[in-house]
């Protein structure tokens, strides 16, 4: 990257928010059996994803969250490897992890293929409740109408 | 006899120091007589330097005996231990001062202030952080001028903590210390702990009965039982090895599981396996869920299996 423009990042990242352990409010499930690190991966990944993290936030630091949620420090090591494996957040090394902007599709072809695959859930799910494509696609299009006059009204 | 469960060299991508570096504690073929009862029957053990090692085990099967054989305080009657490369009864002096003990009751002397007992214990070791000890006490709220017999369960595991901490020990050996704590005070002493650790190379043993706290603490775990070693392994790896399966066919093929647990669901059976943990990659169709277990769970698990075969 241009070095003008590594410059200005690190600007953006120090305007962003640093979270604390407590903005996050993670809450640990000690009874279900599902790994301790994969439980901090999903409940930051779903903030990420519903905008409660922004882009450019910095997550707590490895040793605030391990005090915090009384977690061995490698389980959170881990959790911040894996959600940088995932792309959801990037370590800036001297400088914390941070939030990565949750990726959307950037072509038509994407956008198209993104659709498609929760339509056929749809379709999917439908067939095993027993209701035809047919009645599904009625369906559909009384939603639209209704989104439609609620526009028209607003 | 030994199972020893360390994990493959595949899956040793991230490969920790803690497998380089020599072990913090390694004992081999330890057997401890007292009169006739064998309370260690050949006990190995390795305790990875930098790792947070947790000794789990029924009442009785010889955890305590193992602490106390670790820390000198015993002698074996066969077999060898090494402690951060010393021998614990032979170098015991020079041991000491590289490690730090925090048993469930600390004897102390009543009398004296929190304050006297810090001087006293300070003046026994060569080399004490009063940097420390003071920055403790203070993130510890420990009132320095209350006397001992008036202080809290919890406020003595702290100043116990402190004492063993101060003099910058290598290795920390934690026996039953939060037993009879209530949560709070287990979960104050359990992060102090964790701050106390962070980045510092230290090795950690801890025994205790209360294993969700381990299972948020430790990365490895030893399970002792009747004065022997049933496994030792990288808590992840365990937790990959046994599941529980809920199965719908009792003729189920399970192809290098072995079965540990059988408990009813309504019409399925629930099954506590062990195995490699690729054999979960591939189930048959009668397994319908494949369930994710605590440690507890899991040291429930074989523990009660073992003691169904013997």
């Amino acid at each position: 990257m241009h070095p003008a423009l590594d410059n200005l990042s690190v600007l953006v990242y120090y305007i962003t928010n640093t979270l604390d352990t407590g903005d996050l409010l993670l809450r640990l499930d000690e009874e279900s059996g599902v790994p301790f690190y994969l439980q901090v991966v999903k409940q930051v990944q779903r903030m990420i994803a519903s905008g409660a993290i922004a882009p450019g936030d910095q997550l707590p630091t490895v040793r605030d969250m391990a005090s915090d949620l009384v977690l061995n420090p490698n389980t959170i090591a881990k959790a911040y490897q894996e959600l940088e494996h995932r792309g959801v957040v990037e370590t800036r090394r001297g400088l914390g992890t941070f939030a990565r902007a949750p990726k959307t599709p950037v072509n038509d072809a994407d956008r198209k293929a993104a659709i498609s695959k929760l339509l056929n859930e749809v379709l999917l799910q439908a067939q095993e409740m027993g209701i035809e494509p047919d009645d599904v696609n009625a369906l559909l299009k009384e939603l639209i109408e209704e989104r439609n006059d609620q526009r028209i009204v607003a | 006899m030994t199972k020893e469960l360390l994990p493959n060299s595949a899956e040793c991508e991230d490969s920790k120091a803690e497998l380089v570096l020599p072990p913090a504690i390694k004992v081999d073929g330890l057997t401890k007589q007292f009169g006739r009862t064998r309370a260690l029957n050949g006990v190995d053990l390795l305790v990875p330097t930098g790792s947070i090692y947790a000794l789990l085990g029924r009442n009785a099967a010889g955890k305590s005996t193992l602490m106390q054989s670790v820390l000198g305080l015993l002698e074996p009657t066969s077999g060898s231990i090494s402690v951060l490369g010393l021998n614990p009864m032979r170098d015991g002096l020079a041991l000491r001062r590289r490690l730090g003990y925090i048993p469930e009751h600390m004897p102390m002397y009543e009398w004296m202030t929190i304050a006297e007992t810090l001087r006293f214990v300070a003046a026994q070791y060569p080399v004490w952080s009063k940097a420390i000890q003071d920055d403790l006490v203070q993130r510890l709220r420990l009132p320095l001028s209350q006397k001992i017999r008036t202080l809290s369960r919890g406020q003595r595991a702290l100043l116990t903590l402190v004492l063993a901490m101060a003099h910058e020990p290598e290795l920390v050996l934690l026996d039953e210390c939060t037993s009879g704590m209530d949560a709070l005070a287990r979960e104050d002493f359990d992060r102090s702990v964790i701050q106390l650790l962070q980045n510092s190379g230290r090795t950690v043993l801890f025994a205790s009965h209360q294993i969700h706290e381990l299972d948020r603490l430790c990365d490895w775990v030893g399970i002792i039982h009747q004065g022997r070693t049933l496994l030792q392994a990288r808590v992840d790896d365990l937790k990959s090895q046994v599941k529980t399966l809920q199965v719908n066919d009792e003729q189920a093929e399970l192809p290098g599981l072995t079965v540990l647990k059988r408990q009813t669901l309504g019409r399925d059976l629930l099954l506590t396996v062990r195995g490699d943990s690729s054999r979960y990659d591939w189930l048959p169709q009668s397994v319908v869920d494949v369930i994710d277990l605590r440690l507890e769970q899991i040291f429930v698990a074989i523990v009660g299996h073992e003691e169904e075969r013997s």
